[in-house]
C-alpha cells in the first residue's frame, strides 16, 4: 500500500477491498490503476487464483497447446508466417466467465489481471519455443554459463507488440478493445512500442458464433495493414541495429487459431513489403 | 455516442441542437416551414420556438443538461432567405464558427467530467467538422449531401427504418429507403408508443432494443435513434447519460446559459466574434460567493425574524450566526460529495465508478458504473431513456439526485435525513379524528382472516395509506410494520394491496430472495384474480412487462423509474438489501416521488427502529404470533467454543442433556454454528451422542442444500446443523433452537432474533425452546433476550395473548 498523505487518509483508507472475479472480500490493495503489473494476484481472491488453469507444460510446440494438437500438424503455423503460439490459460468455464466478464459486461479491470498474468508467463513460455533458443557455438562459454544459471536471460522481449484490430461497430459497441488493452499492458511493462498495425476492414460478425471452416472463409481478406504503421515501423527500423524485427501479436483467446493466422499473414505480406525481415509470434491468454 | 451539433436560423434567432438522427432534424423543421395549414412560416417557427421556451428548456440546453459524452459534426443551416432582424451570427462564416463551437466543446468537456483534471484537458479539435451553408439548405442536414470530410468522422450509413408492428410482429412490416419518407403522423405514433412502453422505466439502448424485440419489433439501432430524436423533439421522451455529473446548485442557470448560449452571447456581446465569455474558469468563485451571500442574508433573515419574535440577546445572535456558519459549511462539504459523478440509474460514485478511455464517445475519461453492471453497462456516454408519459414532469431526472444525495455512503444516516415529521403529524391528526374512513378499511379487513394483533396493525397501516393519499404529496412517505417472526407478513400485505388497487395504484412488492418471490406468487395471483401481476427476478420471463402488481427481487427494482405508489419491502434487513446502499437507492428511485415505503421486518435496522421509538417514523407493531402464544424467550446454555469441543471430541455433558431433552420431546432441531468449517465437525459430535438420530449439516457451499431443507421440512432429518443462511424462511412444525458460539461475533441481535424465531411457530407446539450456547454473555445476546421480552410484554399489554 502507497503511503497516504495525511492522518486523516490513513486512518480512513479503506481495510478491505473486493476480488475482482467472484467480489469476495479481500484485504486492501489500494488503486488498481497503482498496482503493478506483476501484482495482479493481490487484486482475487486465493480461491480465485488458485483455479486458475495456467498451462503449465506446453503440449504443441507450435500453438502452445496443453495437449497434442492435430490442427498445427495438418496446418502448421509456418505456413501463415507465425512462429508459434503460446498462451497462459485453458480456456476452461472459469475463464470463460472471466472473459464474458471482461469483454460483454465491459469489466475492464478483469483486463489488467489478464495482463498480469500474460507478463509474468511470458518468461518461462517463450523458452518452449525452439525459436528463441540461440545457435550455440561452443566456444562461447559466457553464454553458456548465463544459460545454465539463469535461462530467462538469453530470451529477449520482442520490438513491437501489436494487436487483433475490432472493428469500428464492435468498437463504438463496446467502447473497447480487450486485444488492445492486453497489449497495451504488455507493452508498457516491457517497454515496447504498442503498434496498430492492422486494420479490420470489414466486420465478420461475432467469431463465437461461427463453425471452422466458417471463420476461416468469412477472415480471408479481413486484415489489411494500416498506412500509419508503416511509417512508424520505418521509423523505428531506422534507429534499430539489428536487421530482422521480432513482433508480438496480442489476442485474447485462440479458438481455432483462424483469426491469428490471417492476422500473421497479413502482418508478414507487409513486411514483406517494407522488405524487412521479420519474426511473428502471438501471445495469446487463453487457448481452448 | 456520435451526435449531430447543428445551428439553425430562424426569424427570432439562432438556435443550436444536437441530434441523434439528422434527417429527422430535417423533417421536423421542414414539416414546420412547410406546413401552410396555419399562418406564415415565420409565425409559426415563433409559435413553437414559444412553445419550447415556456414548456421546456431550450433543446440545446437540455441536452446539455443531460450531458452524454459525445463526437461532433456540425452543419449550419439558415431556415430562411429573409432575416427580420440582423444578428451579429448571420455574417459568422467557417472560421466563426469553427473557433465559436470549439469554445463551447471545451467548456462542454470541462464541465463532463474534467473538473478537476486539468492536466489531462484534451480538446478533440478534429471531431469538429463544419460546413456552413450559405442560403437555405436543410439537405445540408439530410443523408446523402454530407461532404467527405463529415463521411470520414461519420460512417455514412443510410438509415433504413422499417416499420412494425409490435404487437403483430414482423408481418406488417414496411421497408423504407429513407427515413425521410416516414410521414411524421406514424413516427408520433411510434414514438408515443415507446413512450408509454417506457413509462415508469428508465433504460438504456440495448435494454430497449431488447425490450422491443420481446415484443416483436427488432429495430435496429438506427431506427431506434431516430425514434428517440423524434421524441426528443416533441417532447416525449427524455434521455439522459448512465452516468453524470451532478451541476453545482447555486448559480446553475446561469452557468448554463453562459456554457450553452451562443446566442444570448451574440445578442449581448456583438461585435468581438469568437469569443464566449468563459464561464468555466470562474466557475467556482462565483458559487461560492452565491452560496455565502445567500447563506449570510439567511441568518440576517432568521435574526431579524428573532428580533421580531422574542427577546434578541447577544447570544442568541451568536446562536443564529453559528448556525448559519455551520449549516453553510455543511453545505460546502455536500457540495463537493455531489461534484463526483454518480450513476443515474443506481446512484452508485465514488470507487464504484470506473474511469477510462472510451472508444465510443472518444473521451479519455469516461466512467463505467461497476456497481449495476449485472444489468446493462450504464457508461457516461450511454443513453438512458425515460419517458414523460403520463406526468409529464419536465425536470426529467434530474430530481433524483436531490433524493438520493445525502445517503450514498452511510445507510443509517438515510432515515434521520428523511423522516418525514410534517406527515406524520398529519397522519396521527388524520388517523385521531374521521370515523368514516375506519369503516372502509374494517370491509378491507373482513376478508382476510387476521389475527387481532394483525388486525389492529393492518389497520394502523391502512390508516397511514390513506392519509397519504387522500393529499397529494412531494416526499416519499415511510411506514415501518414490525412484526415478529411467525407473525404472518404476508397476509398482511394483502389488505395494504387491495387497498392501493382499489385506488388504482401501482403495487410494488420487493422481497430479497427469488423463492420468496416464486413462493409469493401464487398467493397473489389467487388474492387478486383480476389484477394483473408481474413477476421479476433473475431471469424471469415477463422482464419488461407492466402490470398492477409487481413481485420483483430487490436488483431489479434498478429498472424502475417512479413508478410505484406504494412500494413494499419484505425483510428489510436481509441479505442484499442490508448494507448494500445501491439497493436502497434502487428501491427509492423505482417508487414514486409522492408515494409511500412499508418496511416489513422482524429485525429492523438499528436506526429505522429508534426513529420508530422516537416517534419519527410512522410505524405498527405486531408483537404476537398468529397463534397468539408468546415468543419462546431465549436461555442461556454455558458451554465451551465449538472449535474446542470438536478438538477434544466431546460434548459437555449439560449440552448433551439439553439436546436429549428436546429430542426426548419428539422435537426436530436446528443448531446454528457460526462458521462453515465448523458444521463436519460438529455433525461427527452429535452422531457420536445421538447415533439414533438422523442429523446432517448444510451450508451455502452445500450443493445439496435445497434436498437437505426439503428432508428436513418432512422430518427424514431431525437434527440439522447450519450457518445463518437458514437463519429466517424456514418454518419446521415441531422445532427446537441451539445457538453454539453465540457470542460470536457474526450472530448480532438481528440474527439471533431471527434464529430464535424458529422456534414454536405452530399452533401445536407453540412453546418450543431456544438456548444460546456460549461461554460467555454479550451485548447481541441480551439485546435480543431484550427484544423478545419486551415483544412479549407487549402482546401481553395489548391484550393479544391467549388467555391460559
Amino acid at each position: 500500500m502507497q503511503m497516504q498523505s495525511s492522518w486523516y487518509e490513513r486512518i480512513a483508507a479503506p481495510r478491505s477491498s473486493t476480488c475482482l472475479a467472484c467480489s469476495r472480500t479481500i484485504p486492501y490493495y489500494g488503486d488498481l490503476e497503482e498496482l503493478k503489473a506483476e501484482q495482479w494476484r493481490r487484486s482475487l481472491c486465493p480461491s480465485c487464483v488458485e483455479r486458475i488453469p495456467f498451462i503449465e507444460e506446453v503440449g504443441c510446440s507450435s500453438c502452445g497447446r496443453h495437449i497434442r494438437c492435430e490442427d498445427c500438424q495438418r496446418q502448421p503455423l509456418q505456413q501463415y508466417g507465425l512462429a508459434y503460439n503460446r498462451s497462459v490459460v485453458q480456456y476452461q468455464e472459469h475463464m470463460k466467465e472471466w472473459l464474458a466478464l471482461c469483454k460483454f459486461k465491459g469489466n475492464q479491470s478483469i483486463a489488467f489481471v489478464m495482463a498480469g498474468m500474460m507478463i509474468e508467463q511470458y518468461m518461462p513460455l517463450s523458452l518452449t519455443a525452439k525459436v528463441n533458443k540461440p545457435t550455440r557455438s561452443s566456444s562461447d562459454w559466457w553464454s553458456m554459463l548465463k544459460e545454465w544459471w539463469n535461462p530467462e536471460s538469453i530470451i529477449e522481449y520482442p520490438d513491437l507488440v501489436t494487436y487483433v484490430p475490432s472493428s469500428l461497430e464492435r468498437l463504438e459497441e463496446r467502447g473497447f478493445n480487450q486485444a488492445e488493452l492486453l497489449a497495451g499492458t504488455l507493452a508498457k511493462a516491457w517497454g515496447r512500442p504498442l503498434l496498430n498495425c492492422l486494420d479490420r476492414t470489414r466486420d465478420t460478425g461475432k467469431q463465437s458464433q461461427q463453425s471452422r471452416a466458417g471463420r476461416e472463409q468469412s477472415l480471408e481478406g479481413t486484415f489489411t495493414w494500416n498506412q500509419a504503421a508503416f511509417q512508424g515501423i520505418r521509423f523505428y527500423m531506422a534507429r534499430q541495429l539489428k536487421p530482422y524485427l521480432h513482433i508480438l501479436l496480442v489476442d485474447d483467446v485462440y479458438t481455432t487459431g483462424s483469426t491469428i493466422r490471417a492476422c500473421a499473414r497479413a502482418l508478414q505480406d507487409g513486411l514483406r513489403e517494407l522488405h524487412i525481415q521479420g519474426m511473428v509470434s502471438s501471445y495469446t491468454w487463453a487457448r481452448a | 455516442m456520435k451526435v449531430w451539433l447543428y445551428a439553425i436560423r430562424l426569424n427570432t434567432g439562432w438556435v443550436m441542437n444536437i441530434s441523434l438522427a439528422r434527417e429527422l432534424d430535417a423533417q421536423y423543421w421542414k414539416a414546420i416551414t412547410s406546413n401552410t395549414t396555419a399562418d406564415s412560416p415565420h409565425d409559426r417557427c415563433h409559435h413553437e420556438l414559444q412553445r419550447r421556451n415556456t414548456h421546456r428548456r431550450w433543446l440545446r440546453q437540455a441536452w446539455f443538461e443531460t450531458k452524454v459524452g459525445f463526437q461532433v459534426g456540425m452543419a449550419v443551416v439558415r431556415l430562411f432567405e429573409k432575416e427580420s432582424s440582423a444578428l451579429p451570427l448571420d455574417h459568422w462564416q467557417e472560421e466563426e464558427w469553427e473557433q465559436a463551437i470549439l469554445a463551447w466543446i471545451r467548456k462542454a468537456q470541462l464541465m463532463l467530467g474534467q473538473q478537476g483534471h486539468r492536466s489531462r484537458k484534451r480538446v478533440d479539435i478534429d471531431h469538429a467538422a463544419i460546413r456552413v451553408s450559405s442560403k437555405t439548405e436543410l439537405d445540408l442536414l439530410e443523408a446523402g449531401t454530407c461532404s467527405d470530410t463529415f463521411g470520414h468522422q461519420f460512417k455514412k450509413r443510410s438509415c433504413k427504418i422499417a416499420m412494425f408492428d409490435w404487437q403483430e410482429g414482423a408481418s406488417g412490416a414496411v421497408q423504407r429507403e429513407n427515413s425521410s419518407e416516414w410521414p411524421s403522423s406514424e413516427l408520433d405514433w411510434e414514438c408515443s408508443r415507446l413512450s408509454q412502453q417506457l413509462c415508469g422505466r428508465a433504460l438504456f439502448e440495448s435494454e430497449l432494443l431488447s425490450m422491443l424485440s420481446g415484443k416483436g419489433a427488432a429495430w435496429s439501432k438506427g431506427q431506434l435513434h431516430a425514434v428517440i430524436q423524434w421524441g426528443l423533439l416533441n417532447g416525449s421522451l427524455t434521455v439522459h447519460s448512465g452516468v453524470t455529473w451532478p451541476l453545482l446548485e447555486e448559480g446553475q442557470g446561469s452557468m448554463r446559459r453562459n456554457a450553452g448560449d451562443i446566442q444570448a452571447h451574440a445578442d449581448s456581446a456583438g461585435k468581438d466574434k469568437g469569443q464566449i465569455p468563459s464561464g468555466a474558469g470562474r466557475r467556482r468563485d462565483i458559487h461560492r460567493q452565491g452560496s455565502f451571500k445567500r447563506s449570510f442574508i439567511l441568518v440576517l433573515r432568521q435574526w431579524g425574524l428573532s428580533l421580531f419574535g422574542r427577546a434578541s440577546s447577544l447570544t442568541s445572535l451568536c446562536r443564529l450566526v453559528t448556525s448559519g456558519v455551520l449549516r453553510w459549511s455543511r453545505m460546502l462539504w455536500r457540495r463537493e460529495k455531489q461534484q463526483l459523478p454518480y450513476c443515474l440509474r443506481c446512484g452508485a460514485l465514488g470507487d464504484e465508478l470506473q474511469v477510462s478511455a472510451c472508444e465510443s464517445c472518444g473521451s479519455s475519461r469516461c466512467y463505467t458504473c461497476m456497481a449495476c453492471l449485472q444489468l446493462a453497462r450504464s457508461r457516461s456516454c450511454a443513453l438512458l431513456v425515460s419517458s414523460t408519459w403520463g406526468e409529464r414532469r419536465h425536470q426529467g431526472l434530474n430530481d433524483v439526485r436531490h433524493r438520493q444525495v445525502y445517503h450514498w455512503d452511510d445507510v443509517n444516516s438515510l432515515f434521520i435525513y428523511e423522516l418525514d415529521t410534517l406527515d406524520l403529524a398529519q397522519h396521527q391528526k388524520a388517523s385521531g379524528s374521521p370515523a368514516e374512513s375506519s369503516v372502509e378499511v374494517e370491509a378491507l379487513l373482513e376478508p382476510y382472516h387476521l389475527a387481532p394483533a394483525q388486525w389492529d396493525a393492518s389497520r394502523g397501516a391502512l390508516q397511514y395509506l390513506s392519509s397519504r393519499l387522500s393529499k397529494e404529496h412531494s416526499d416519499q412517505g415511510q411506514f415501518l410494520l414490525w412484526a415478529v417472526t411467525g407473525a404472518g407478513k404476508t397476509e398482511m400485505m394483502f389488505p395494504m394491496t387491495a387497498f392501493m388497487l382499489a385506488n388504482k395504484k401501482k403495487v410494488c412488492i420487493a422481497t430479497p430472495r427469488k423463492d420468496v418471490v416464486l413462493e409469493l406468487m401464487p398467493r397473489i395471483k389467487k388474492a387478486f384474480p383480476e389484477a394483473k401481476v408481474v413477476t421479476l427476478y433473475g431471469g424471469s420471463e415477463e422482464r419488461f412487462e407492466s402490470g398492477e402488481i409487481t413481485l420483483t427481487t430487490t436488483h431489479q427494482l434498478l429498472r424502475f423509474r417512479d413508478a410505484f405508489d406504494l412500494m413494499v419491502v419484505d425483510e428489510l434487513d436481509a441479505f442484499p438489501y442490508h448494507n448494500n446502499p445501491m439497493l436502497e437507492r434502487a428501491a427509492k428511485l423505482a417508487c414514486k416521488g409522492g408515494g409511500t415505503f412499508v418496511y416489513l421486518s422482524a429485525t429492523p435496522p438499528s436506526a429505522l427502529a429508534r426513529a420508530a421509538r422516537r416517534g419519527q417514523l410512522a410505524q405498527a407493531t405486531v408483537p404476537v404470533r398468529y397463534h397468539r402464544h408468546p415468543l419462546p424467550v431465549p436461555k442461556r446454555l454455558p458451554m465451551p467454543p465449538v472449535a474446542r469441543m470438536i478438538a477434544s471430541g466431546r460434548l459437555p455433558s449439560r449440552v448433551v442433556g439439553a439436546l436429549h431433552h428436546a429430542v426426548l420431546r419428539g422435537a426436530q432441531l436446528f443448531i446454528f454454528v457460526a462458521r462453515i468449517r465448523h458444521i463436519d465437525g460438529a455433525v461427527a459430535l452429535l452422531r457420536k451422542s445421538f447415533p439414533q438420530q438422523a442429523i446432517a449439516g448444510t451450508s451455502a457451499a452445500d450443493a445439496k442444500r435445497a434436498e437437505k431443507v426439503l428432508a428436513f421440512r418432512s422430518g427424514e432429518i431431525r437434527i440439522l446443523v447450519t450457518t445463518t443462511i437458514l437463519e429466517r424462511g424456514v418454518t419446521v412444525p415441531k422445532s427446537d433452537v441451539f445457538i453454539w458460539d453465540a457470542d460470536n461475533k457474526l450472530f448480532d441481535e438481528a440474527s439471533l432474533v431471527q434464529m430464535a424465531g424458529r422456534a414454536g411457530r405452530s399452533k401445536d407446539d407453540p412453546n418450543g425452546s431456544v438456548y444460546f450456547g456460549s461461554s460467555q454473555w454479550t451485548r447481541s445476546q441480551s439485546a435480543a433476550t431484550r427484544q423478545i421480552r419486551r415483544m412479549n410484554r407487549l402482546a401481553k399489554r395489548g391484550g393479544y395473548l391467549l388467555a391460559k
